[in-house]
């Protein structure tokens, strides 16, 4: 049921936006925002029940924790970027969604930089 | 999140509304006033975005501890 309203508010909104991008294309903008704002909202409470599920099974698997809080870091991060770079995309200025993305992508391989760390230590180690 | 489709339909109603407004204004000579309304558009669509926008974003930063 969830999916048949968010199917519908995502229609309404995009021919809503086509009508008005005749009229005024700054208007069409300001309703997909909108539209994302509600979809993305709605996902992020449907992300809200795997994360908790996901804390709930590291609880019982004795993993460090500092994993699974970067794992989960990087996910609101491609989240985040992916929603503005689209956003943005859809305005019509693909550079700055270019840069978003840039900007996620250098962000998430610097926070993996530790963990590559980690692994080429206990590599280094075992030989 | 009570929010649904009403504000997607708030957001066309005031587009539409300021694109009339601001097409009368221009015919009628007064492209100061045009640009006027369609400055008060945009400032009342942000007023009803902006607090959806910082609550995702308060969300998202929360549940993934950013």
């Amino acid at each position: 049921m969830d999916m048949i309203k968010a199917g519908g508010l995502g229609l309404v909104a995009v021919l809503l936006a086509l009508q008005l991008k005749e009229i005024k294309s700054s208007y069409a903008v300001y309703l997909i925002l909108g539209a994302g704002l509600v979809l993305s909202c709605w996902i992020v409470g449907r992300m809200g029940v795997i994360v908790g599920m996901l804390e709930k099974i590291e609880s019982y698997v004795p993993i460090d924790t500092s994993y699974l809080a970067v794992i989960l870091k990087m996910l609101g991060i491609t989240f985040l970027a992916d929603l503005c770079a689209a956003l943005c995309k859809d305005g019509g200025y693909g550079s700055v969604a270019g840069q978003i993305q840039m900007f996620a992508k250098l962000t998430i391989l610097s926070m993996s930089m530790p963990i590559l760390l980690a692994l080429v230590e206990t590599i280094g180690d075992l030989v | 999140m009570d929010m649904s489709v009403n504000l997607i339909f708030r957001i066309a109603a005031v587009g539409i509304l300021v694109s009339v407004l601001s097409q009368v204004l221009k015919h009628s000579g007064r492209d100061d006033m045009a640009f006027l309304s369609s400055l008060a558009g945009l400032l009342l669509v942000l007023f009803w975005i902006l607090p959806y926008i910082l609550d995702l974003f308060e969300t998202v930063q929360t549940m993934f501890s950013l």
